[in-house]
This record gives structure tokens, C-alpha cells and sequence, in this order.
């Protein structure tokens, strides 16, 4: 007798399978979606991606401009001249400084992106572009030409409220007249200060843009022949650092890469849960593929049969993805340039990215539905006939397979830190995917652990507990898929956490409660801040100076000083700005406090600033403030100064003495804006916070939690919404039995609650171990911290959230059952 | 009895046998559908029961057996005429009232969808107590008293997938009697069963009515119909014929 699947059999149960489709289109269209969505995300996410980045040759001229090769100094001047020497004859160069500028105005001070160079680096005298030119780009008016002058782009022009003939304050020197506004071509929102070089910028910091002559012939014939190259090769032999323009436009693809990353573990969430639908479906259908089978249908025949209505929702559900993507893109196109500040690339389709989507949601969908139509289709025909539910096997299984990948993901784990790159990349890739799917593999283990021992339950929970263990291989799969999503957010968490620990041992800029008032009227502004809000002190920041410089300190003589290697000198209303409240009795002896030292000292040098003259060191003591600030690290008591024959004056790189706030509680945004506001109205005056210099990576952590939250708790409303038509039967039952619509609408929150806490309990080892894997694969030091606080906001907040959620959907769910069993 | 009466039912004593029906249905009517499309499935049909009776329904399929059986126990209202339970208008109950009456008042025992899989016996047993806020020790010692009265106490900790058809509507009995309440409404809960234990179930029911608890029983077996004091014979809706206990004897 054949085995064999003929055409036929399987048109005509393909044909049975098309016809329940529709028969239960609610279902079909919960798949359709699960499928759509994360595929539309691809397309649109990718297309996006590749729309607003930069193509090599932007990525070339904003790195170097025009140039051939950038060649970045050392810092020492004998270098300079070095590198100018090895250069070929009729080689331009262009020497150019970049790096960060203070612009304010009353009231306000902000950072900016600083190109110090001649304007000819940016159009030549015959009106060529220069060599920078791509690096910024004048928009309106005319370069500055001397050291009076300065270009701004618009956005600081507008954040300034100045426009081209007014002044600006600048780091260093007195007010400059703006001349014109530049941009940076790539990122049309930077702040950027356009200015002739100054003092400051002492020639060995400059950064060399060459320009090699068109015909000049490769040295070494056996060689690639370009000439770039080897001179960037023979400058590295001398410990330069050189960057070609080959360089500069390599792509970098890693965000194409996230979002097709993120895409693809978005379809692994909705493959687990079309799984889930499947098992449903079929479980509903048991009576029905018995008849098949009883009628002569293989189990092979039925298998392909399910699997070829999984491709075809998963076909149409991919087209539409596509289709939804695009039109997601087209729709936002026209704005793209206004949100990115960059020029957008053209908006094109491309045929085998969308391929390659639609490809990725076929094969979800099919993996997905594999093991229940596989399970559906094996049943006994009898058994399958009489409807009752298959024997449940113990989940030891699935628990020894999920133990089995952790130890695996743990050993890969290991490799994550290896010196070796594709060990280190298996380790990073693979660790954490099987961290997840182990995890998510103990799962039917532990609904079924937990159905065991939940007699002391409240009833609710009880019955959600019972009945996800007894389905447990359905939820187990969601499960896995809360948590697949919720392991993100904990690798998240935890690399923040463990950054924002790296970043505790630097010094911030000020402490918390600190505002600094900068300029003629700081005296006067402080004042009138110290009588608008709550302040605990306002004090001036003055530093101790000799042979009419200020002192530097060095640590047991380092020799490069790091840290506010400087003396600020005042009363104990310093102090108290500073922190060093407990330290007055200090100061009225004559010690100099070492304001928390960052490592273990015997002796100070002390020099002058600039001249090196040896200065006498005072009798030292460290003292903690408990807020590490990068400077002052030392003070001194106003009545030393005598002593040691010191003068005082501004700190260094001021020119006016700049007034500290110790505010009463931590500066807030509000409360800097209304500050800002008072000090605008003393001429050139500006206040300056630790809040402007915060970092960003929390918030990228919220994005990211608040995105895998939602897939979460749209995975689980799925999940429940489906399991509730299963579980109607027992809902009826507790109807007749008198449950108020308050027990049965708990029944329903408790299930979806559960396995959301399930999902994301589970989440925290998975996460956990994924940002170990990150954080041992990263090439600086990065000690691994468990983020408790966030872990459990993640365990507790989204659990609740969607306990919440099924509450209020089931709300109408306790009058459903009126008049059913007329 | 008004709602506040269903409140403080369990602190009432049993019921002695008053002359007060405690289900009447009067000119009870359901209708499904509106129009041209509307389907007759009760009535109309004036019917009492009284305290301590054990009352059959027969019928073909389609004759309303179970939209009566809905109507007494307040999982469905009339579309025309009125149901009272110890004198208490249902169509006067709020939901949370008819849900309180069928914790207190009223139990039922259907041919399947009878206890919920995820409960052991003694939860399921327990389950009415425990929705009405007794203390969760306390109704399980009752449950298992319940449990033991029906010959079921050693299976207490058995979930029903490990029970056969018979036990599992044995602990469907011990749970609808569970408490204050008297009235239970059994719709074919012998259907399932095969005639030995159908019989067991049958002698529980007469059991639960010599103890002055009332039984309206649904069935197609004339041999179960047997056991009751009066049968009730409804087609199309309409009651057609009802025997007392005597005449029951000669059913076929």
C-alpha cells in the first residue's frame, strides 16, 4: 500500500485547510498580524537605516574632507615637522584643529563642535572648495578671518537668540563678532564654532588633511599600487595616525545589522506564539483531523497539509509586511530630512531585501507551526476521534534540554572574552541565544512545577496556575517569548548599569546641587539666584596663585595631572559650595584638603602653572565629599595665603571670577531654566550644570524596555485571548457555581499575569547572561553590575501592567454567559 | 426572600417542609430570536416544586428540558412571566444577587462541564464556600465532610482527569449540596454513566431530598425518572403530561 503524499491528497487537504482559514478568520488574522508586523519592522527599519545614513562618500568628507589622508598629531611638534618631510613633493597640506567649544551669552553657555582653521582650508582663494571643505560648509555670510571673529551654525545661533554683527562669548579670549553660520553637512543639528586657530591651540594638536598629487606613482611596484596606502602604512610604521579616504568611507553596518537583528528576534517572539495559535487551533480541530485520518488521510498528507497553510498565511502575511513597511517609509519620507538633519538618500524598493523579509516570515511560520501540526497529525485516530485531550508526558525532558543549552550558552559565555575574534563573536552571538532558549525550554518544566504546588493559592491564581501547567507546552512558548523580549531589556539594563558604574569612578563636571555662574555679573547673578530659590550657599571660585600664575598640584609629582590640579581658596562658604562642609576646622589650621582623591598619595608638588616654579606644599589632608568633581580637587583657607606669600585669582582657563550656587536640593531642569532666566538679565553672564552633561544611555535603556514591555504585552494579551476560548468551558463553571464577574474577570487577569511574570522571571538569568557576554566581550575594562533596582521595576511593572491590561479587556467577560445554554 | 435574605441564608436553619414552593415558575416563557426568526424554546409553563421533592424532566431533544433548567437556575431570564426561588423574583436580582443565589441557594450538575480540571475533588467540592469568602481551611474541612458523605473521601486529592465519569459526578453532587444550599438542578447527570453507577448517582439524589434538599433532574432514562416523586413531560416547549410517584413506577 503507498505511503506517499499524492498531488491530489494533499490538494485536497490543502483545500480543507484553506477553508478553515476562514472559518476561523479571527485566529487566521491573529497570525497574519504576528507575522506582518515584525516583517513590516524589517523592511521599514532597514529601508530607514539605508535611507538616513551616509554613504561612503559623506562618510569620507566628514571624516577628511576632500583630503586623501588625515593624519592626526601627536601632539609634539617635532612630529609635525616629521610628517611634513615624509610627505611627497607637491603633497598639500592643510593643518586643521578640532575639538570642543563653550559659546555663551547671558544667561546661557553651550557646547559646540570647534573646527579652528584658516578659511582657505575651507574655500580656496580662487573660490575651490578647500581641503576641509565637507567637513563644514558656510551657509550664509563670510568665514571669520581673525581672532575677533566667529562663525556659528543656526542651531546654536537660534539656542543663543544672536544673530550674524552680534557678539558671543568664546572659551578663551574676550567677545567674538559672528561673521557668518556654518553647518556640518552630515549633521545639519550640530553646534559647531567655526574660528581661526588661537594660542590654544598649540600647532602640535593640529590634525593634517593632505591632499597627494593625482599621477603619483606607487613606490613599491610588488604593492597594491596606490600611493595613499603606502604612505599611510610607512607613517603608521612611525606611530602616526593615519585614517585614507578608503577608510573613512567604510561603511559601518552595524545598525542595518541591529534592525534586522531586532527584526529577527521580534519574529522569534511571534513564531512562539503562532506556535501557541497553532496548538490552539488544532487541539480545537482534534475531532476533525481524526476524521481526516479515519477517511484515509496520512498523518504525512495532514503534516504537509498544515504546514503548506502556515506557508501560505505566512506568504500573504509577508507581502502585506512588506507592503506595509514601504508604505510606512513613503509615508514619513517627505520628513526625514527635518527629523535627521542630513539630506536623505533616494527612496527606492529593493527587491531582494523585501525577499529576504518575506523569506525570513515563511520559514517563522512553518518552524512555528512544525511541532503542533506534527502533533496533531501522529495522534491516534481513535484517541483524536473521542476529543479527549493526548496523555501529558512529565516535562523532565524539556527540562534537561534547557539545562543542557544554559551550559552551553555559559561555555560560550567563556569564549565571549577570548583574544580570538570568531570565538569572541560565536561567544557574544550564540551565548546569549542560547541562554534565551534554554531558559524559555525550562519553562514547561516550571508550569508544571508550580501547577504542583499551588493548593495555598488564592483561587484565581490557583486556576491560572493549574491550567498554564496543564497546558504547559502552548505556554511554556509564550513564555519563552516574554521572555526572549524582556532578555533584552535585561541585557539592556545591565550594561547600563554596569556603564553607568565605569562612569561613577570619573569625575562629573559639578556635583548635583552645584550651579557655576560665569562673567561680569556672576557676583551680582548669584545673589539674586540665593534670594529666588532655595540655597544653602552661594561663594567665589577663586584659585591660589604665585609668580603671577595659578599653582598646579601634582600627586606625588605625576607627571601629566588629571584632575583640577589646581588650589581653589575661600572662606567656609566655599567649602560649603563645594561639599567639604565637615573640612572648615581643617582649613582654619592652613591644610590644603585633597578634595576626593582619586588614588592613594604621600606628597604634592606644587608648581606654578605655567613656568614650573617649585612652590612650597602645605601640610595636606584628603577629605570626601561624596560627589567626585573634576575640579577644584584641592582647597585651601583664605588665611594661608599669607603664609605661603599666594596670591589669588580666576581658576584656570577663566578669565573672571566665576560664582558657585549650592543649591538646597538637586538642580532639575525647571529649576536651571528659571536660573538661566535670572542670570540673563546680568550682561554676559551664564550659569552652567552637572544636568547639561548627563548621559544618554538611560534613556536609550527606557526605549528599549518600553518597546520589549509592549511586544510583551501584546504576546501575552495574544496568548491569553487565545487559551481563554479554551479555558470557556471552566469559565461557565465557575458561572453556574455563582462566581461574581469579579472572580471571573481575576481568573482571566491572573493567567495573563502569570505568565508574564513567569516570562519575565526567567527573563533576568537570560538577560543576565547576555550582558555578561557583552560586557566580557568589549575591548575596555567593564565590571559586570546587576542592575537590582531595574530588574526589579522589569519583574514586577510588567507583570502588573498586564495583569492590569486583562482586567480591563475581560470587563464585559462576567455577563457573557447569560443565556448560553438556552 | 429578598437579597438581603440570600446574605444571611447560612446562618438560617435547614428547612423544615413549608407549605411555600421553592421554585415556581409562572407563565415562564424564552423565546430566541426576534420576528420571523424567532424560535420558541420554553413555555409557556407554570410549575412548583416544593422542599424535599425529587422532580423529573423528560422530554425529546428540543423540548426545553434544559432552557427550563436554565431559567430555574438564573443562568438565563424569561422573555415573558416570572421565576421565584423561595418567593424571590429573580427578574428583581441584580447580577451579583443571582450570582450570591446560585452560591447559597441553588446548585447544578450537568451531564459534562461539571468541575473544573485544574481543582482537585476537594477544591472543586470547596469551590462555592471559597467564592463566598469562607476562610479557605474551613471549606475545605466541609468539602471533605461533603466528599465523605458521597463515598468519595479518600479521592479527595485527585484532579477529575484521574477520576472516572461516576466519581466525577459524585463530587459534582457533593459540591452542588456544599453548604446552605437546597435546591440542585441536574441536567443528565447520569448520561454519561453506565447503569450501575447512574444508579449510585440516582440513590445520592434521593439521599439529598429525604434530607428536605429539593431536585429537579433532567433526564431521557425512564428508569432514573423512576426514582422521582413527580415527572414533568414537556414537548415543544409545553408541559404535555406530569405523574406522581406512584404512576412513575409503570414509566417504560
Amino acid at each position: 500500500m503507498r505511503s506517499t503524499l499524492s498531488p491530489g491528497a494533499l490538494r485536497a487537504l490543502v483545500r480543507v485547510e484553506w477553508r478553515q482559514l476562514w472559518l476561523h478568520r479571527s485566529r487566521s488574522l491573529l497570525v497574519l498580524l504576528l507575522i506582518t508586523l515584525p516583517v513590516a519592522a524589517i523592511v521599514g527599519g532597514s529601508s530607514l537605516v539605508r535611507i538616513t545614513q551616509p554613504g561612503p562618500e559623506q562618510r569620507a568628507a566628514q571624516a577628511m574632507g576632500r583630503a586623501d589622508l588625515r593624519v592626526d598629531s601627536s601632539g609634539r611638534w617635532e612630529d609635525v615637522e616629521r610628517i611634513r618631510a615624509a610627505l611627497p613633493e607637491g603633497a598639500t597640506v592643510q593643518p586643521i584643529f578640532e575639538g570642543l567649544e563653550r559659546v555663551s551669552v547671558s544667561g546661557r553657555r553651550l557646547r559646540a563642535r570647534l573646527f579652528a582653521l584658516e578659511p582657505a582650508a575651507l574655500i580656496a582663494p580662487d573660490d575651490t572648495p578647500g581641503l576641509a571643505a565637507g567637513l563644514v560648509q558656510l551657509t550664509a555670510g563670510q568665514l571669520p578671518t581673525n581672532a575677533g571673529e566667529v562663525a556659528l551654525s543656526p542651531v546654536l545661533l537660534a539656542d543663543l537668540d544672536r544673530t550674524i554683527g552680534e557678539t558671543v562669548n568664546l572659551q578663551y579670549g574676550a567677545s567674538r563678532t559672528i561673521t557668518g553660520t556654518v553647518v556640518a553637512p552630515e549633521e545639519l543639528d550640530l553646534p559647531v564654532v567655526v574660528r581661526v586657530p588661537a594660542w590654544a591651540e598649540h600647532p602640535g594638536r593640529h590634525s593634517l588633511l593632505v591632499d597627494l598629487p593625482a599621477d603619483l606613482p606607487a613606490v613599491d611596484p610588488q604593492s597594491s599600487g596606490n600611493a595613499a596606502e603606502e604612505l599611510a602604512s610607512a607613517l603608521r610604521e612611525a606611530g602616526d595616525t593615519v585614517q585614507t579616504r578608503v577608510e573613512a568611507s567604510a561603511g559601518d553596518d552595524a545598525i542595518t545589522g541591529a534592525v534586522f537583528a531586532l527584526g529577527i528576534i521580534g519574529l522569534f517572539e511571534a513564531a512562539l506564539v503562532i506556535s501557541a495559535a497553532f496548538a490552539v487551533g488544532l487541539r480545537r480541530r482534534q475531532v476533525e483531523i481524526g476524521l481526516l485520518g479515519s477517511a484515509g488521510a496520512t498523518a504525512g498528507g495532514i503534516t504537509a497539509a498544515l504546514l503548506v497553510s502556515a506557508a501560505i498565511q505566512a506568504l500573504l502575511a509577508g507581502l502585506a509586511g512588506t507592503l506595509l513597511g514601504y508604505l510606512g517609509v513613503a509615508t514619513v519620507y517627505p520628513y526625514l530630512d527635518g527629523w535627521t538633519h542630513r539630506i536623505s538618500a533616494p527612496f527606492e524598493i529593493l527587491p531582494l531585501q523585501a525577499a529576504a523579509a518575506i523569506f525570513l516570515g515563511v520559514v517563522a511560520a512553518v518552524a512555528a507551526a512544525v511541532l503542533p501540526a506534527r502533533s496533531a497529525a501522529r495522534m491516534p485516530i481513535r484517541q483524536a476521534l473521542s476529543g479527549r485531550r493526548p496523555t501529558r508526558h512529565r516535562s523532565h525532558k524539556w527540562l534537561r534540554v534547557g539545562l543542557a543549552m544554559v551550559t552551553a550558552g555559559l561555555v560560550l559565555l567563556v569564549l565571549a572574552s577570548h583574544e580570538h575574534t570568531l570565538l569572541r563573536a560565536l561567544g557574544v552571538v550564540l551565548g546569549p541565544i542560547f541562554g534565551i532558549i534554554g531558559f524559555g525550554a525550562c519553562a514547561p518544566w516550571l508550569l508544571e512545577w508550580s501547577a504542583r504546588r499551588a493548593a495555598p493559592l488564592p483561587l484565581a491564581w490557583r486556576l491560572a496556575v493549574r491550567d498554564a501547567g496543564r497546558f504547559r507546552e502552548r505556554n511554556g512558548a509564550v513564555v519563552t517569548a516574554v521572555l526572549a523580549g524582556m532578555a533584552m531589556s535585561v541585557t539592556f539594563a545591565s550594561l547600563v548599569a554596569s556603564l553607568e558604574d565605569a562612569m561613577a569612578a570619573f569625575p562629573t563636571v559639578y556635583r548635583s546641587d552645584q550651579l557655576l555662574i560665569e562673567g561680569p555679573g556672576a557676583e551680582e547673578a548669584a545673589s539674586a539666584i540665593a534670594e529666588r530659590i532655595p540655597t544653602l550657599v552661594t561663594a567665589p571660585l577663586r584659585a591660589v596663585y604665585t609668580h603671577g600664575e595659578p599653582v598646579r598640584v601634582r600627586p606625588d609629582g605625576e607627571e601629566a595631572p588629571r584632575r583640577g590640579g589646581w588650589i581653589a581658596v575661600g572662606d567656609e562658604r566655599l567649602a560649603r559650595a563645594l561639599g567639604a562642609d565637615g573640612g572648615q576646622a581643617a582649613l582654619r589650621q592652613g591644610r590644603l584638603l585633597a578634595l576626593d582623591p582619586m588614588q592613594d598619595f604621600t606628597t604634592l608638588e606644587l608648581t606654578s602653572w605655567v613656568s614650573g616654579h617649585a612652590v612650597e606644599s602645605p601640610v595636606f589632608e584628603s577629605f570626601t565629599t561624596g560627589q567626585l568633581v573634576r575640579e577644584p580637587a584641592y582647597l585651601i583657607g583664605a588665611g594661608a595665603l599669607g603664609r605661603y606669600g599666594w596670591e589669588t585669582g580666576p581658576p584656570p582657563r577663566s578669565s573672571l571670577i566665576p560664582w558657585l550656587v549650592r543649591t538646597a536640593k538637586p538642580v532639575t531642569p525647571e529649576l536651571l531654566e528659571h536660573v538661566r532666566r535670572l542670570a540673563s538679565q546680568f550682561a554676559r553672564t551664564s550659569v552652567d550644570a552637572e544636568l547639561l552633561y548627563g548621559n544618554k544611555f538611560r534613556k536609550f535603556f527606557i526605549a528599549v524596555t518600553i518597546i520589549c514591555a509592549l511586544t510583551g504585552i501584546l504576546i501575552v494579551i495574544a496568548a491569553t485571548a487565545l487559551s481563554a476560548a479554551e479555558s470557556a468551558p471552566d469559565e461557565r463553571a465557575l458561572h453556574t457555581l455563582g462566581a461574581a464577574p469579579r472572580v471571573l474577570r481575576s481568573h482571566f487577569a491572573s493567567r495573563a499575569g502569570y505568565l508574564a511574570l513567569l516570562g519575565c522571571c526567567l527573563a533576568v538569568p537570560a538577560g543576565l547572561l547576555a550582558a555578561a557576554a557583552l560586557a566580557g566581550a568589549v575591548n575596555f575594562t567593564l565590571d559586570f553590575v546587576v542592575p537590582w533596582r531595574d530588574l526589579l521595576v522589569i519583574v514586577v511593572g510588567l507583570p502588573s501592567i498586564v495583569y492590569a491590561g486583562a482586567w480591563l479587556f475581560a470587563r464585559t467577560r462576567g455577563q457573557h454567559f447569560v443565556g448560553s445554554r438556552g | 426572600m429578598t437579597p438581603h435574605e440570600i446574605a444571611t441564608i447560612e446562618t438560617s436553619p435547614a428547612p423544615a417542609r413549608p407549605s411555600a414552593p421553592t421554585l415556581s415558575l409562572v407563565d415562564a416563557q424564552r423565546v430566541h430570536g426576534e420576528g420571523a426568526q424567532a424560535v420558541r424554546a420554553l413555555g409557556p409553563v407554570t410549575l412548583s416544586i416544593f422542599p424535599g421533592e425529587l422532580v423529573a424532566v423528560m422530554g425529546p431533544s428540543g423540548s426545553g428540558k434544559s432552557t427550563l433548567l436554565s431559567l430555574a437556575g438564573a443562568l438565563d431570564q424569561p422573555t415573558e412571566g416570572e421565576v421565584f426561588i423561595e418567593g424571590l423574583n429573580l427578574a428583581l436580582l441584580s447580577m451579583a444577587e443571582l450570582a450570591a443565589l446560585r452560591r447559597r441557594v441553588v446548585g447544578f450538575v450537568f451531564q459534562d462541564l461539571n468541575l473544573l480540571p485544574g481543582l482537585t475533588a476537594l477544591e472543586n467540592v470547596a469551590l462555592p464556600l471559597e467564592l463566598d469568602g469562607c476562610p479557605l481551611g474551613e471549606a475545605r474541612a466541609r468539602a471533605h465532610r461533603e466528599l465523605a458523605q458521597v463515598g468519595l473521601g479518600r479521592l479527595a486529592h485527585r484532579f477529575p482527569e484521574n477520576l472516572s465519569g461516576g466519581e466525577q459526578q459524585r463530587v459534582a453532587i457533593a459540591r452542588a449540596f456544599i453548604g446552605p444550599r437546597h435546591l440542585l438542578l441536574a441536567d443528565e447527570p447520569t448520561g454519561a454513566l453506565d447503569s450501575v453507577t447512574g444508579e449510585t448517582v440516582m440513590r445520592l439524589l434521593k439521599d439529598q431530598c429525604a434530607r428536605g434538599r429539593t431536585v429537579v433532574l433532567v433526564t431521557h432514562d425512564a428508569a432514573h425518572a423512576a426514582w422521582a416523586d413527580r415527572v414533568i413531560f414537556l414537548r415543544d416547549g409545553k408541559i404535555v403530561d406530569e405523574t406522581t410517584s406512584a404512576a412513575t413506577q409503570n414509566l417504560p
